[in-house]
């Protein structure tokens, strides 16, 4: 059992993670308490190697955590800052091309990421303006609707 | 002074007592909010000095609470009659400044009159919304208020234009009057509309919300779908008024108004035959092809915010109003999803019930697919638009600019549901299904067969090309007689307008009924 505090976007998270060995498929995590179900897709070395992971890099934590399934659930008190807001895919597709990163100041419809849906590549462009905090999904990626795509603050 | 000229003098007094509302202070603190009073807004919709005003003399009769302590004249709401642009509406506007524009029985009563008076005169009504919700003092009397102004709205729906206005809070039951008229238009950052605010919400779900969250008016214009229209002054909101009733007919008997032309009706626009891209994949704006072909490039779009994939607006051709329907590319790639059927339905509907002519531009790929389409009833709302373009009688015009495949052709005002004269550009392709889904079907016995993916991957560019080159055009539609002319796209407009002469005086009737029973 191993035990982290983590801040993710100036929010805190108390996170423990029971052990996790080579074998492992399946972590049982609690993130603040809430019990999740963590599957664990292709990253052993990461999970191996002893994590002298301390909370100030609470990225690299969290980027192991995100990929599996139960990883929207922690996401959410990040979401919400009312400044910001969260780029929702509008229909299911295919990510075809990505055109910001994170950092990027973006405009009012500005084209963030291009989807190949429907046989057509639909852009997605920002509804207002802000920075690029977060990039959610990869290109190439198959994306469902009302999927999270982008955090703009 | 003689008795005559005291009782004149009562009534000058009288009048500028009820002018004044709830009181000068009161009028301040409206002002103070950025909202205009009742009469104001009244003073900035109608032509000037055609208001005549009904009920000034009207108080509430309520003897509880304390109630009986203020009788504000005109309790709490003005109404009348006046012209716009020279044609007769009638309008009720809300005060806020008498008892929070709160619905007394007598406040309804009013309503009622105008709104009866409208109908019988076949002339628009207008409601200017600003109040606190139902006046608590009076009990049952307040529901029994908006009922009978429900049921009005109801009634006239489909004989009248019913235009509201939210200047201000709009909550509870209130919200239902506006909910049944025709359009909406919501004020940014002043008005809300929910049927339980956030303090009810706290204390059921244990939401935190801020009234503009729950019921803003940038909410109900992209993600409810309740109000068409947002704007940022209420000057904004009545200009809009006044344009959207400059496309309406007074009422379901008259023909939809003319205007003179300025704009030939025999322009030839070349960026259209350039507008489609080479690449069956890339997007355009739909927005351009109707500005480019309606009269003087103007068009009025409803529920803008809203299922973008989708545009609906009023617009000209020679003069004439038109409603045009069409799918919108450059969004979720044109799809028909539950909100675009949803706000299209019921756009035909309005258009139909007006004697407005419908123009629809076709460039859909299909239904969305998903579950989360499905679980949402995808089916019934779809069935909305099918049902609301078959039922519909006014001259319906097609034009298939690109896509149309699949069910989506069908319901996008085909030949088939009756569609009167349906045009296609060289560029469409009017097909069962696309060519990739097409060759997996027609072939999955050959394609099963495969062992060497390049092979295989070979047979199906074969396939698919030998199917886009049967299919994917406009021919194959055409040769059956379910387009009636390949079109240039450049000639389009003119071509449009031709097709409206010719069916301006259609004569189509539906079977009689009590009513049809659309998929609601």
């Amino acid at each position: 059992m191993k035990d982290y505090s983590l801040k993710i976007n100036g929010h805190n998270y108390d996170v423990q993670i029971d052990d996790v060995n080579d074998a492992s498929t399946v972590a049982h995590v609690k993130v603040n308490g809430t019990a999740y179900e963590v599957e664990i897709v292709g990253a052993k070395s990461a999970v191996t190697t002893k994590p002298h992971v301390a909370p100030a890099h609470p990225a690299a934590n969290s980027a192991m955590i995100t990929p599996a399934t139960a990883a929207p659930s922690p996401r959410i008190g990040a979401v919400a800052p009312s400044t910001g807001y969260t780029v929702k895919c509008p229909l299911p597709g295919t990510v075809l091309n990505i055109n910001v990163k994170v950092g990027d100041q973006v405009s009012t419809g500005q084209t963030l990421l291009i989807l190949e849906a429907m046989k057509m590549e639909n852009n997605i462009d920002a509804d207002r303006g802000g920075v690029v905090k977060e990039i959610l999904v990869q290109q190439g990626a198959t994306v469902m609707e009302g999927d999270n795509l982008i955090i703009i603050e | 002074m003689s008795e005559i000229q005291k009782k004149i003098n009562q009534l000058i007094e009288n009048r500028e007592q009820a002018r004044l509302g709830g009181g000068q202070k009161r009028i301040d603190a409206q002002h103070a909010k950025g909202k205009y009073t009742a009469r104001e807004r009244i003073r900035l919709l109608l032509d000037e000095g055609s208001f005549e005003e009904f009920d000034m003399f009207v108080t509430h009769r309520c003897y509880d609470f304390g109630m009986e302590k203020s009788h504000a004249f005109g309790d709490g709401v003005v109404t009348g009659y006046g012209t716009i642009g020279g044609r007769l509406v009638y309008v009720f506007a809300q005060d806020f400044t008498v008892t929070a524009g709160s619905l007394s029985l007598s406040m309804s009563e009013k309503i009622c009159k105008v709104m009866d008076m409208a109908m019988r005169n076949g002339a628009p009504c207008i409601g200017l919304n600003d109040s606190g919700g139902a006046r608590i003092q009076e009990g049952i009397n307040a529901l029994a208020g908006y009922a009978n102004i429900f049921q009005r709205n109801v009634m006239a729906s489909g004989v009248i234009p019913q235009i509201s206005a939210i200047f201000g809070p709009c909550a509870g039951g209130a919200v239902y009057s506006p909910a049944l008229t025709d359009f909406i238009i919501m004020k940014k950052e002043t008005s809300n509309m929910f049927l339980t605010g956030p303090k009810v919400v706290k204390t059921v779900t244990g939401e935190d919300v801020t009234q503009e969250q729950l019921g803003g008016a940038m909410m109900h214009t992209t993600k409810s779908g309740v109000a068409q229209f947002a704007v940022d002054t209420e000057e904004e909101g009545i200009e809009l008024i006044k344009k959207l009733l400059s496309y309406m007919p007074q009422n379901n008997m008259e023909d939809t108004p003319l205007t003179v032309c300025t704009d030939r009706i025999d322009r030839l626009e070349d960026s259209l035959n350039e507008i489609i891209p080479d690449n069956a994949n890339k997007a355009y704006d739909m927005a351009e092809v109707i500005k480019a072909i309606v009269d003087n490039g103007e068009y009025l779009e409803s529920a803008a915010g809203f299922a973008k994939n989708i545009i609906t607006c009023f617009a000209r051709f020679n003069g004439q109003s038109v409603g045009i329907i069409a799918n919108q590319p450059k969004f979720m790639a044109g799809v028909l999803d539950i909100n675009a059927s949803r706000t299209a339905a019921r756009f035909v509907r309005f258009c139909d019930a007006f004697n407005i002519p419908l123009v629809t531009l076709v460039d859909v790929p299909g239904f969305l697919p998903g579950t989360t389409q499905e679980y949402g009833g995808v089916i019934t709302h779809g069935a909305k638009l099918l049902f609301a373009y078959c039922e519909a009688t006014v001259p319906k015009i097609t034009i298939t600019l690109r896509k149309a495949y699949g069910g989506a052709y069908i319901v996008m005002s085909s030949k088939h549901i009756r569609g009167d004269i349906n045009y296609a550009w060289p560029t469409a392709e009017i097909a069962v299904m696309g060519a990739s889904g097409a060759v997996g079907v027609l072939h999955a016995k050959e394609l099963a067969a495969f062992e060497n993916p390049e092979e295989r991957a070979k047979f199906v560019a074969e396939k698919e090309k030998e199917y886009n080159d049967k299919f994917s055009n406009p021919y194959n539609a055409a040769r059956y007689g379910y387009i009636d002319d390949v079109i240039e796209p450049r000639n389009t407009r003119f071509r449009i307008i031709r097709a409206l002469q010719s069916l301006a005086t259609k004569r189509l009737q539906n079977p009689p009924k009590k009513h049809s029973n659309i998929p609601l």
